[in-house]
């Protein structure tokens, strides 16, 4: 997929051209033949304008029917997005190296929590849902999709799904921090969200509960799921068997949030923030408690990072979904590179 | 700087310089402009090099610098990076795909790859260069592959 040659042999596909060259070296003063390379410039607030009615066009799209009431162990599943029941529930930083001394894993430490069921049901369980015709039966593979929680406020969306084979789900890879992901090789076929999570407490030899996270475009929300008729080609196997299907979004509302600096939005399972440069950096974000308490959402100066999925888009905004329940109700301040931002 | 010694880092050096300049504005036209006014500044440094290896590292560093001013310039062209990769000629569809998820990166992620998995530079290195804290450059290595890793994966899904 990602790897030092590819990158070498993509980028030595780029070069300055030899008019360039010509115009670099026509730049000695003993050359007589000197000229400048300026191209057509326009106004960058244009651009600027441009793309802002590109999304607030966007921006129009509306919730899609079809979202039922989920009737499954919702505590079962709030615990394995948000919880700590299962076998990933901490760990150190993980740095390794391949054999060329490049850096090859580079996983910052974690930790989860207890899910607090009294602050799940008042905060979140009420926004859970499902689809109808929520099963995709391809090649022996059943994928079923069980719940789905998306916050409005944020954009994160959250899915717990299985696959079931009794005959074996082949090969898949696992991370040592619980992500789960496909391998050439894989006959299971998937794509939900941007991270995938093995939930080890209810998974078997025969059927995996897997919790996806992503973040919400203003695009339709889809999952795909299928079989690899071709698993020998792996990733760039051409022969899926594989059906799309669109979840719905929940016309229930967003999730009760904090909103800081207006531009800052802290749902209880996600924080987003607007109107960023590019160049910003968010290198720490600490949230704080009113008994005094801390959850250090992530920290780069102490290699931390306590979120399932974040999203950092080209449209200026960032999205980092949590890994805990955050109790909105008790949030006292949150910390921004140092920065504090007090609770109203 | 004799002629002789800036034909030579111009000819050996350029799509060093271009290829940092593209990577950071994702602007052919940018990323040419950049180029000329770094080739500029070394044929006009006083200051003797110690080695070649200084020399790049020096070409890198100015070429950052003058990114980033023109990145705080209320000035750029609307040049699409699209139009220039589709006039790239890569050896396979990956190599394409990959080229253009590295660009559809944020800034900040997009640089320290470029200089790490292609340049060769270590995150020490590349703090400098970038004048940020080492593990701040780990960390955006950390998020730029996890990010690549679903861009590509999303890329493939519409093979």
């Amino acid at each position: 997929m990602f790897d030092e040659k590819k990158m070498k042999a993509t980028f030595d596909q780029v070069h300055a051209s030899d008019a360039l060259l010509t115009e670099v070296l026509e730049m000695m003063p003993n050359n007589t033949n000197q000229h400048i390379h300026k191209p057509h410039r326009i106004a960058r607030t244009l651009l600027i304008a441009a793309v802002l009615l590109c999304v607030l066009a966007g921006t129009v799209t509306a919730a899609v029917s079809g979202a039922v009431r989920v009737n499954g162990d919702i505590a079962g599943i709030m615990d394995s997005w948000f919880g700590s029941s299962g076998d990933y529930a901490s760990g150190s930083a993980i740095v390794k190296y391949d054999e060329w001394g490049k850096l090859s894993m580079n996983i910052p430490a974690w930790s989860r929590e207890s899910l607090d069921m009294d602050v799940a049901e008042r905060l979140v369980a009420s926004y859970l849902y499902t689809l109808e015709g929520n099963t995709v039966t391809k090649g022996g593979f059943t994928y079923t999709i069980h719940a789905i929680l998306y916050d409005s406020n944020t954009g994160a969306v959250m899915v717990c799904w299985s696959v079931e084979n009794p005959n074996g789900l082949g090969e898949y890879g696992l991370s040592p921090n619980g992500e789960v992901f496909l391998l050439e090789g894989s006959a299971m076929r998937w794509v939900v969200g941007g991270r995938n999570y093995l939930d080890t407490v209810n998974s078997t030899d025969t059927k995996l509960y897997i919790s996806s996270f992503g973040v919400a475009s203003d695009d339709e929300l889809w999952a795909r799921f299928g079989v690899c008729n071709d698993p020998e080609n792996g990733k760039y196997a051409k022969e899926f068997d594989e059906q799309k299907i669109i979840l719905p979004r929940s016309d229930r509302g967003g999730m009760k949030a904090l909103t800081f600096n207006d531009n800052i939005t802290v749902s209880p399972v996600a924080i987003r923030f607007d109107a960023l440069e590019e160049s910003a950096d968010l290198e720490e974000l600490i949230i704080a408690y009113t008994d005094g308490s801390e959850y250090v959402v992530f920290s780069d100066s102490t290699f931390v990072d306590n979120t399932t999925y974040g999203v950092d888009s080209s449209q200026g905004y960032v999205t980092y979904s949590f890994n805990r329940i955050v109790d909105v109700d008790k949030v006292s301040a949150i910390v921004v590179n140092g920065e504090v931002y007090a609770v109203n | 700087m004799t002629d002789t010694q800036f034909t030579y880092l111009a000819t050996k050096y350029i799509d060093t310089v271009f290829r940092v300049a593209l990577n950071f504005l994702k602007n052919k036209a940018d990323a040419e402009d950049i180029t000329q006014t770094v080739f500029l500044k070394l044929y006009r440094e006083p200051k003797p090099f110690d080695s070649e290896a200084h020399i790049k590292h020096w070409l890198i560093r100015v070429t950052l610098n003058e990114c980033k001013k023109t990145v705080c310039s209320p000035f750029r062209s609307a040049e699409n990076i699209d139009d220039y990769a589709n006039s790239l000629r890569f050896d396979t569809p990956e190599h394409s795909d990959l080229f253009d998820a590295v660009m559809d990166l944020p800034q900040k992620y997009r640089v320290p790859i470029f200089l790490y998995y292609y340049e060769n530079y270590s995150t020490a290195e590349i703090s400098k260069l970038l004048s940020i804290p080492t593990p701040t450059v780990a960390t955006r290595l950390h998020r730029a592959r996890a990010l690549l890793k679903t861009k590509l994966q999303e890329v493939n899904d519409h093979v």
